[in-house]
């Protein structure tokens, strides 16, 4: 299958079997691009002893960890492709991932992002309800995978409003307009898990006001680390998202900078799919074997958009899941997970390290 | 007294301001609350399975002590320097009590400064030190010490430093340039741990002839030097260099081998680990560094990781394996491992190579590192001289 052909694909439509025939000829050519055009990838390549032609499994494919974007530059175009470096929203002080995109797999992440929300939402554009602050795409510094992701999503809307202020304070005139402006018509609203959570169902629970966005669609991202000291889970989320906002249709999505684009929706049976242009595989942390089905493990993502940089196979640092396969309810064909949290830090002894605490 | 500390330092253990009376190197008073001590951390940490810091009580036992003052025994009179500040780090426990120690072995008072990050053996360790100082008969001991803890600040450690005279200072080669910035008195000396790293050397031919059981002891030695600190301390062999002195393939993989089946026992594979392994295996093949990686070999599931470098280095390298990761290669003779001695190498554990006669041969070889060359198993083993400092004769002075 030609990539013309796989980004035309429904964004379910696969099997097992359909699936796993074409990520073992596209990760090959993936595999084989990034060899050739990425020295450092090529070097780890050699070190792990991967023949220069093998035609690998799914299973058997080299991955990254996530983190290595933290701390090295790797790409397999030419410097001058590069038109895009992302930077994943990393804590304060902690590296953040730098990811080169070239044109090709830019508008390859735009390309599948609107398909598979084209699945739950329709094709037409809606009025978009943004639950953020515009200050995140103006401000170079915050620029990262929250302005990505709202600039991704932007393009789904017809009209678009911004819910928080340049404080992060709830902007209720403005939101309250805009919803009275729709009313009755189906509106997609788009934010951070955390920052849905913290600055609107929150905000908009101190002040009392309920509003009935009832035609809306809420779309969230980004975990839920910071939700868990507060024992936020996603049934909270869900009840107080329908009762301050008057949504019905909420859906969490799994997704990174490191693979932008091919997010992983939640489908309404609260199940997280991966769509035709990615997968998951969930491994065992003590010999990265592959995890029985229900068995938690680290999520290993693979995704075939990554052209401008060696991320079509990576580990990430997400414990998960796997649910099923082909046989979700919902009817979507592919895997479908839970991711049940961040790897958890040990505490790690050496001697390098004292002043600073 | 308490009310002389600067404002956010906390006082966990003896007095706010000690006293600076340098005392002669292991004053009697001083080896009485030393055993003392020795004793109550054994019974406490033995019960707790705290190995490290039972290996602290150990090494504070007075047998051990007595040994240790024949061996500095100086013709000249010797006394310490005054007061000493330790900066000790977070993440190796137990490293504040030696350092505490060997200040007090040297005939100074201390005052030591404990991350605020630090974790539960520390807070142990420290209760147990405040302890056996509160008891009246080391009153004269509890006047020179001072365990204290604050948030980092420049200007508390300055305070803390004009009235010192001199300082210890752990934590690796970011925590010396920060320390370095601060001013001390000009007549005080400083002794600064920086960044290292340490290999070991095994011969082929050793190893090839070891049976079961004793093959078996060997890998728990090595799994004491590499495993414990997470393969993360100085002194934690990074790279295994086989001494191509007969043997063959097959005794090397028989002793990694061992070594899986000792860390499958010992050792806390959790995922976090087994991530950051992950990355510093594909950080080091990515960068060629030391050499190129030419091949991975897993033992014991992922548990360890052995990465083959293609050549010996034949210049100094930094070389960051961990949780497991060892990189390989072999030389034909001791001398060929000459140019990687940069002085960033630290100890050198042996297996079936004499450490005093291979000491020698780096010496004689003009070795601009390696400070320690130590049978396996003493990877870990605090002594006083380390780092190549004779530390009880770097932090007293002699008349004469």
């Amino acid at each position: 299958m030609e990539r013309e052909e796989w980004l035309a694909l429904a964004p379910y439509g696969l099997d097992r079997g359909q699936k796993r025939a074409l990520y073992r000829s596209w990760m090959a050519r993936l595999t084989a691009h990034h060899r050739q055009c990425c020295p450092e990838y090529r070097r780890l390549l050699d070190a792990l002893g991967c023949p220069e032609d093998a035609l690998l499994e799914p299973e058997e494919l080299p991955m990254l960890p996530v983190s290595l974007f933290k701390q090295r530059r790797l790409c397999s175009v030419p410097a001058g492709e590069v038109f895009k470096t992302l930077t994943s929203s990393g804590t304060t002080g902690q590296q953040v991932s730098r990811i080169c995109l070239d044109a090709r797999t830019s508008a390859d992440q735009q390309a599948v992002l609107y398909r598979i929300m084209a699945d739950r939402i329709g094709r037409q554009r809606l009025p978009l309800l943004v639950l953020d602050s515009k200050k995140v795409l103006r401000d170079r510094a915050m620029f990262s995978a929250r302005g990505a992701g709202i600039l991704g999503f932007s393009i789904f809307g017809s009209r678009c409003c911004y819910a928080l202020d340049d404080e992060m304070r709830l902007d209720l005139a403005a939101v309250r307009e805009f919803a009275q402006k729709y009313a009755g018509r189906p509106m997609l609203l788009y934010g951070f898990t955390y920052i849905v959570w913290k600055q609107v169902l929150q905000a908009l629970a101190q002040r009392g006001e309920r509003l009935s966005i009832r035609e809306g669609v809420l779309i969230h991202g980004g975990g839920w680390k910071k939700l868990e000291n507060q024992a936020v889970g996603p049934a909270e989320f869900k009840a107080q998202a329908a009762r301050w906002l008057g949504v019905r249709q909420v859906y969490d999505y799994y997704g990174m900078a490191e693979q932008t684009g091919c997010i992983y929706l939640e489908c309404p049976c609260g199940h997280l799919h991966a769509s035709v242009w990615s997968d998951v595989l969930l491994r065992r942390p003590a010999d990265y074997g592959l995890c029985a089905p229900g068995e938690p493990g680290l999520i290993q993502v693979l995704s075939l958009l990554p052209w401008s940089y060696p991320g079509h196979s990576l580990l990430t640092e997400d414990m998960g899941v796997l649910l099923g396969e082909d046989d979700c309810p919902c009817g979507r064909k592919g895997k479908y997970f839970a991711v049940t949290g961040r790897v958890p830090q040990a505490e790690v002894r050496g001697c390098s390290d004292t002043y600073e605490g | 007294m308490r009310d002389e500390l600067p404002p956010g330092v906390r006082l966990l253990a003896g007095v706010a301001r000690p006293s600076a009376e340098p005392w002669p190197p292991f004053a009697p008073p001083a080896l009485d609350f030393l055993s003392a001590l020795s004793g109550l951390v054994m019974a406490r940490a033995g019960a707790a399975r705290q190995e490290e810091l039972a290996a602290f009580g150990f090494w504070c036992r007075r047998a051990h002590l007595d040994a240790l003052a024949q061996r500095h025994a100086s013709q000249r009179p010797r006394l310490g320097r005054g007061l000493l500040l330790h900066l000790a780090p977070s993440n190796v426990p137990a490293i504040f009590g030696y350092s505490y120690a060997i200040g007090l072995l040297a005939g100074n008072a201390g005052i030591v400064r404990l991350s605020s990050r630090r974790g539960a053996s520390e807070d142990a360790l420290c209760e147990m030190i405040g302890q056996t100082l509160d008891r009246p008969e080391f009153a004269a001991v509890k006047v020179r010490s001072a365990f204290v803890s604050y948030e980092r600040d420049d200007s508390i450690t300055e305070a803390l430093l004009a009235g010192c005279d001199g300082r210890l200072v752990w934590g690796g080669d970011q925590t010396v340039s920060a320390v370095r910035r601060l001013a001390m008195p000009p007549h005080a000396v400083e002794v600064c741990f920086a960044d290292r790293w340490s290999f070991a050397l095994l011969s082929r031919k050793t190893v090839a002839g070891l049976d079961g059981e004793a093959l078996a002891g060997w890998a728990h030695h090595f799994y004491n030097d590499a495993f414990l600190m997470d393969q993360n301390a100085c002194s934690s062999p990074q790279i295994v260099v086989w001494l191509r002195d007969g043997g063959n393939e097959a005794g090397r993989r028989r002793w990694w081998q061992a070594v899986a089946k000792e860390a499958a026992s010992r050792y806390p594979a959790d995922a976090y680990r087994a991530v950051r392994k992950q990355e510093r295996f594909c950080l080091a093949a990515m960068d060629a560094q030391p050499a190129p990686v030419a091949r991975l070999e897993r033992y014991g599931g992922s548990l360890v990781q052995v990465a083959r470098l293609a050549s010996l280095p034949d210049g100094p390298v930094a070389c960051k394996g961990g949780f497991g990761l060892f990189f390989e290669c072999e030389a034909e003779r001791p001398e060929q491992l000459l140019p990687m001695l940069g002085p960033k190498v630290q100890t050198v554990v042996c297996g079936g190579v004499e450490p005093a006669r291979l000491a020698r041969l780096f010496a004689e070889g003009h070795a601009r590192g390696a400070d320690r060359v130590v049978p396996l198993g003493q990877a870990l083993a605090m002594d006083t001289v380390w780092d190549g400092h004779d530390l009880i004769a770097e932090l007293s002075r002699c008349m004469g």
